[in-house]
């Protein structure tokens, strides 16, 4: 029995050994052998044992040993074909041994051995290209929380000081306590750095003109190329990851980029570069455990289904109801001591989308929150707030230069033959706010108007058409958007509340301030872990439940068609599924729908408010 | 499994070539591969397909070897052609070009040298090889059983056979010449050495290789001969998967295509094509293969490229509808079956769905000296936010064979139609057709009809009715085809309709493009129980289950539903002389009661065509040859039906109206909403003269209401004031 050390340190050799034992049977029975292998050793105890690629400088990793990696799938790659086995000889005592060619890219030879390929047999495999979670809020928990990677942590945020004082005003900057969090801001120098690096690449004058291809262009971390050789579980565009497998590095796969063919195909060789970058940039890995992310907090145990997971949520959710109580007055007191704002804004926090009926997203609440303070930089304290309380959170500035230049639309570079990230390329789950208070007069070019017909898109079908040149191909995206903006959003909204904020409050960042002590990683934890629980909650609606809305929509229109619409309709039901599982259940009842009845007349009359006050002036 | 025996593979190939042959109409035989023979013997011919099919008549066990281990069958056809040529020489081929040439001198050569064939002393290398004779290229045409792939389903397991794959192309090389045969000749000696080529780098003879040299050990260094050798037309294409092949979230797979000979040049970036080949991994020389390590690089060597565009989509769509499917559609109410299984998760709307199905099928263009009338069909969907439209148009752009979707809001004009560019790199001015004439022969929906520009929509009036775009830009004039049929769908101007306003009003639309549409249909939001009850269900029963509540019916495939559609395309039914009086007789009757009635809408010589088309369209979903007075009187209906959609509402106000209450009506619009509710009665009178009213009846009419007390008028008779 193999010790932890060996199959972590050495898997080649247990992979060979299941080789051959499999014999002659088929390529798929032995990987599944592999994958049932390594799943079994890996429980939750060990795994906190593999070093992760997230954390770990990759200059400590060593190549040919087992890590792990969180991420998110940018691009995949073109199935590769290679050789399933080639046989080794030795050149000097000529004896010659058969080895297992999958999970490597190199073969393992010694100098006096030679190769020989020549057993036809070729097996197949996938090459998925990877980058950290964008948006990831919980890198500086998870860096600190790993002893070896200190050094690596304050390097980052390094890092982060060096950008974010470039790329945003310093003044604003100092303002937030948190400025790493100022760098998700998008300010046009930030991605303007990003063109030359574009603009080699197509030139292919520079050896590493490499881009990284992150979806936020100031993200940093380490990408990586992951070779998958099943094809279970499938594995999709924007999916979150979490991959074990054997980390390669072998500085041969760099050498591509040596070669001096004559130019022979310009084309060819872009491609290749593109593809095979140099290891030091993008290791490679070839997965052999694959766990597709529920969710992202670290906090709560990883698989849902499993036992560990639901008695973790269970204990959790006996004080459901303080927790909910503290979270609303945290977001009341942020919204400026908004009470109604704040039951929107908890429900739009834990809303994902669930299921598709054909194309029409069920669970999606986005949310215009209109009437925010523009001065004082209030969207991004709530923004702050915000990446906070859950596992990813992106902030966009709607500025007209921001809509002109920004990439939003993920795009089929072919030249190159991979797709070129766009900033709609996020995770499932992860909450962006859009602060259209930045929004001013001016004109939208072609990039700004698609780029606003694709935020309306995610808004309304949660799907973003990848720009793929001949054809769009859409890809179902599970973002949870929240507008902020001056009066009412021009982007599409499943609900507008008019914020009325407390007039009292006239210094924003010192009333945000107040709720400092409130934050205590404790609480935050609870706080994050109440909502990432809240989303996977199952939901359902008792029959007579169901007799008691539906009636009640018929009275309704029977009174005034005007009053209750289709689509105020599946508001309802909507609403009514994310309050229910605010409060932990998982039943509706008539208490609740009473509650979103009120809720929804009160901000209905908001609006009227709003719409006569405004007739007024 | 025991090694093949090629050599009596060899001989049924021959067998094949010389012996095949397909009965012809004179009831004689078409020897197809013998005459093919023929050409190739007399250089009229490069390429020879080997239709698979036909191997399979012949032998079926050969036909699948082929597949499966296809480039080995290569070699081995061209052998027995090379074997067979000369027995179908009939005539001395004139030399074409400086191969020809070589070729002949080469040939004679070996006569003079070796007399005998029985030379076995010679070096193999010396002799030539077959490549460098040959003139022709065998290629294979997949077998018609086998679907085309998409590039996802070609895996490791099909390496080394022949595979069908569907594809767009997004990248091709240009052409070039690649080497096969390598010819030498050495300094000393003279002799030429040869070298035939399969992979793409090759490391070049240095000694001389001749038994001249050899016994003198002289050393002779060869040099290579560039018009001696044989060249070959190389292109390198990238294929990616169509959109359609890409299973949800998933992204499109490429694969890359080496095309030789003839098979170059079939295809530009942008084109839907077809390819049968071979798939094959490449293999890598040298330095390269050992930076590759463990990888290896696959193509697909072309042997068949086939362009097609979207409305002759697959090879099996077009095929004929089996017995049981044309029985699955033709049922008794296949009329009903058919339109409801359009957009089957939306409820009722029969109607509306009807005119949809009838826009698919489309009537029959016609022009008569020269004159278009189209035959497409038009329709406008209008109606209060959140009934369903766009869903409706979503679900027809999935449906149709060839459509484009655009929403008024986000397309201009030249979106639409065509717009002139100018090509960065050479500068050179070219067309780049707009959804309109991306959708030739297909539907065009557009959504947010009326949140165009009104400069925009300009640009459709020519579409919709002489189905051509006119260019004239840049010093480019043109005209474009845009057969189209355009579905639109409208928002009212207002947020929700007003039945008391005309449609022109409601959707801010002038009246010559609202005639050019076929049909208009108004589709309202109404208060109705059992309808509500319904939808709450439905709607309750998906947020609860994720799913679409199961139908009472079984809507029909869509993909059936393409295919019978492009069936009914196929026929082009008449009218019928009989049937043109009655048609005339129903116009005109329609004709008057427009008069008599102030309606919403109007009736003109465009309806009359209206009816026509969709008749014929009716007549041609029956799979008839000619127009049947029930199609007319069902295209009636349907206009009929419209027409109520936009005056229903109006109808229950006033369930008969008479002349008097339409005054009356124009008289309490023209109330000035605030101040003293007065209007003067001269105003009155213009107005409603200029609305067609005689004074006799306006003065009847403000009596009547007097007599009421609806209103007073003040005794000069010159204002009259609402009570």
């Amino acid at each position: 029995m193999p010790s932890i050390e060996d199959w972590t340190t050495q898997p080649y050799a247990i992979i060979q050994k299941i080789y051959e034992e499999c014999g002659n049977s088929k390529h798929e029975d032995f990987v599944q052998k592999v994958q049932d292998y390594f799943n079994e050793r890996l429980t939750h105890t060990s795994l906190t044992k593999i070093p992760s690629l997230n954390s770990v400088p990759l200059d400590q990793l060593k190549s040919g040993t087992l890590v792990k990696y969180r991420c998110m799938i940018q691009d995949v790659f073109d199935p590769q074909f290679c050789i399933g086995q080639y046989k080794v000889t030795n050149t000097t005592t000529h004896e010659s041994r058969i080895e297992c060619g999958s999970f490597r890219d190199v073969p393992n030879v010694a100098p006096n051995e030679t190769v020989d390929y020549a057993e036809n047999n070729h097996i197949e495999r996938l090459g998925f290209y990877c980058v950290p979670i964008p948006g990831d809020c919980n890198v500086d928990m998870v860096a600190s929380s790993s002893t070896s990677s200190g050094q690596y942590k304050r390097q980052r945020e390094m890092d982060n000081d060096e950008s974010s004082e470039s790329s945003s005003d310093q003044n604003s900057a100092k303002e937030l306590k948190d400025n790493s969090k100022d760098v998700e801001m998008y300010s046009p120098s930030a991605s303007s750095s990003v063109q030359p690096a574009l603009h080699k690449e197509v030139n292919g004058n520079t050896k590493i003109g490499f881009d990284m291809n992150f979806p936020l262009s100031t993200e940093t971390g380490l990408p990586c190329i992951i070779r998958v050789y099943s094809n279970e579980p499938e594995l999709r565009t924007t999916d979150a990851v979490e991959f074990v497998g054997i980390l390669s590095v072998d500085p041969q796969l760099a050498s591509i980029f040596d070669d001096e063919m004559e130019a022979e195909d310009m084309a060819c060789q872009q491609e290749l570069k593109a593809h095979e970058p140099p290891p030091s940039l993008v290791p490679r890995m070839h997965a052999l455990v694959i766990r597709k992310l529920h969710h992202n907090n670290p906090y709560l145990p990883p698989v849902p289904s499993e036992e560990l997971y639901k008695t973790a949520v269970k204990s959790l959710m006996e004080d459901a109801a303080s927790i909910r109580f503290e979270l609303l007055s945290i977001l009341h007191h942020a919204l400026l001591n908004d009470r109604l704002a704040a039951e929107y804004l908890l429900c739009h926090l834990i809303s994902s989308v669930y299921a598709r009926a054909d194309v029409l997203p069920l669970g999606k609440l986005c949310i215009n929150l209109s009437g925010c303070p523009v001065t004082q930089k209030y969207t991004k304290f709530l923004h702050h707030l915000i990446s906070q309380i859950t596992p990813q959170s992106v902030i966009l500035g709607m500025s007209i230069e921001n809509m002109n230049s920004l990439r939003l639309i993920p795009q089929k570079n072919y030249q190159v033959n991979r797709i070129t990230a766009g900033m709609l390329q996020l995770t499932p789950g992860t909450h962006l706010v859009l602060d259209e208070t930045e929004l001013r007069q001016g004109q939208l070019n072609h990039t700004g108007v698609t780029n606003v017909k694709a935020l309306a898109d995610v808004i309304n079908w949660q799907k973003v058409d990848y720009d793929f040149q001949w054809h769009p191909i859409p890809v179902h995206t599970n973002i949870n958007i929240l507008t902020l903006s001056e009066g009412e959003s021009l982007l599409p909204k499943d609900i507008h509340v008019p914020l009325v904020p407390d007039q009292l409050i006239t210094d924003i960042p010192s009333h945000f301030s107040k709720l400092d002590h409130r934050m205590t990683p404790d609480n935050l934890n609870k706080l994050r872990s109440y909502i990432t629980a809240c989303r996977l909650c199952q939901y359902q609606v008792p029959e007579e439940m169901q007799v008691i809305i539906q009636d009640d929509f018929v009275n309704t229109r029977q009174d005034d068609p005007k009053n209750m619409t289709i689509e105020d309709f599946q508001r309802f039901l909507g609403l009514i599924r994310v309050l229910v599982l605010t409060y932990g259940k998982g039943l509706s009842n008539i208490e609740m729908w009473n509650k979103v009845k009120t809720m929804e007349e009160e901000r209905k009359s908001r609006l009227v408010q709003q719409q006569a006050s405004r007739d007024q002036n | 499994m025991a090694p093949r025996d090629y050599v009596a593979e060899k001989g049924k190939i021959t067998t094949f070539l010389k012996e095949y042959y397909k009965d012809n109409d004179n009831g004689g035989k078409d020897f197809f591969y013998a005459d093919q023979l023929t050409n190739i013997a007399h250089r009229e011919q490069i390429a020879l397909t080997i239709n698979i099919d036909d191997v399979a008549d012949f032998d079926p066990d050969l036909a699948e070897s082929i597949v499966e281990n296809a480039r080995r069958y290569v070699h081995i056809f061209g052998d027995a052609v090379h074997e067979l040529l000369p027995e179908y020489k009939r005539k001395e081929v004139q030399n074409k070009d400086a191969l020809d040439v070589y070729i002949e001198h080469r040939l004679l050569m070996e006569q003079k040298n070796h007399p005998k064939e029985s030379d076995a002393t010679r070096d193999p290398r010396t002799r030539y090889p077959p490549e460098l004779i040959r003139r022709y290229e065998i290629f294979f045409k997949a077998p018609s059983a086998q679907k085309f792939a998409s590039i996802r389903e070609i895996k490791a397991s099909s390496i080394g056979k022949l595979v069908s794959v569907k594809g767009i192309v997004t990248r091709t090389t240009e052409v070039k010449p690649m080497m096969v045969v390598a010819t030498y000749t050495c300094d000393t000696c003279g002799n030429e050495t040869y070298q035939p080529i399969s992979s793409t780098a090759f490391m070049p003879l240095l000694m001389c290789p001749s038994q001249v040299c050899t016994t003198n050990r002289s050393g002779g260094r060869l040099y290579l001969q560039t018009r001696g050798s044989k060249f070959v037309k190389f292109q390198e294409v990238k294929i990616q998967e169509h959109s359609d092949q890409v299973p949800v979230g998933n992204i499109p797979r490429a694969m890359t295509i080496y095309c030789r000979g003839e098979t170059t040049r079939k295809c530009q970036p942008g084109d839907h094509v077809s390819v049968t080949g071979i798939f094959l991994p490449l293999m890598r020389e040298g330095f390269q293969q050992i930076v590759q390590g463990l990888m290896s690089d696959t193509f697909l060597e072309a042997h068949r490229i086939v362009q097609m565009n979207k409305t002759e989509d697959d090879l099996n769509d077009v095929q004929e509808l089996t017995p049981e499917e044309l029985k699955l559609v033709a049922e008794d109410d296949f009329y009903d079956k058919l339109a409801s299984s359009i957009a089957p998760e939306i409820y009722g709307h029969s109607d509306v769905k009807k005119a949809l199905l009838l826009l698919l099928v489309g009537g029959v263009d016609k022009s008569p000296r020269g004159m278009k009338i189209r035959g497409n069909i038009n329709i406008c969907l209008m109606g209060d936010p959140g009934v369903a439209k766009s869903q409706l148009l979503s679900y027809i752009d999935r449906l149709a064979h060839r459509s484009q979707y655009t929403t008024g809001r986000g397309s201009s004009g030249v979106g639409l139609t065509a717009s002139v560019m100018k090509d960065p790199i050479t500068g050179e001015m070219m067309l780049e057709g707009g959804a309109l004439v991306l959708a030739d022969e297909g539907v065009c929906c557009i959504d947010e009809f009326d949140k165009m520009m009104d400069t925009d929509r300009t640009a459709i009036h020519e579409v919709m009715e002489q189905q051509t775009i006119s260019i004239a830009k840049a010093g480019i004039m043109t005209s474009l085809n845009a057969r189209v049929s355009i579905l639109a769908a409208a928002n009212p101007a207002y947020g929700r309709y007003n039945p008391r306003k005309s449609v022109e009003q409601n959707i801010q639309l002038p009246a010559a493009l609202l005639s050019r549409f076929d049909l208009l249909w108004l589709i309202q939001d109404k208060p109705e129980r059992d309808n509500d009850l319904r939808l709450a269900q439905h709607i309750t029963y998906v947020h609860q289950h994720n799913v679409h509540p199961p139908l009472t019916f079984q809507p029909l495939d869509m993909k059936l539903m393409r295919r019978y559609i492009s069936l009914c395309k196929s026929r082009s039914p008449t009218v019928p002389e009989s049937l043109a009086d009655y048609i005339t007789g129903a116009y005109v009757e329609m004709r008057k009661e427009a008069r008599n009635n102030k309606d919403m809408t109007f009736t003109s010589a465009r309806t009359l065509l209206a009816i026509l088309r969709l008749s014929t369209a009716l007549a041609r979903l029956r799979l008839a040859d000619t127009v049947e007075k029930e199609d007319v009187n069902e295209a009636m209906r349907l206009m009929e039906m419209s027409r109520d959609s936009l005056n229903s509402t109006h109808d229950t106000h006033s369930k008969s109206i008479n002349p008097t209450d339409q005054i009356y009506q124009i008289i309490r619009e023209m109330v000035p909403t605030s101040g003293v509710r007065s209007v003067k009665i001269s105003d009155i009178l213009e107005t409603c003269t200029n609305k067609g009213y005689k004074p006799d009846r306006i003065h009847v009419c403000i009596e009547e209401y007097e007599d009421l007390n609806v209103w007073q008028v003040n005794n000069a008779r010159t204002r009259l004031t609402f009570i």
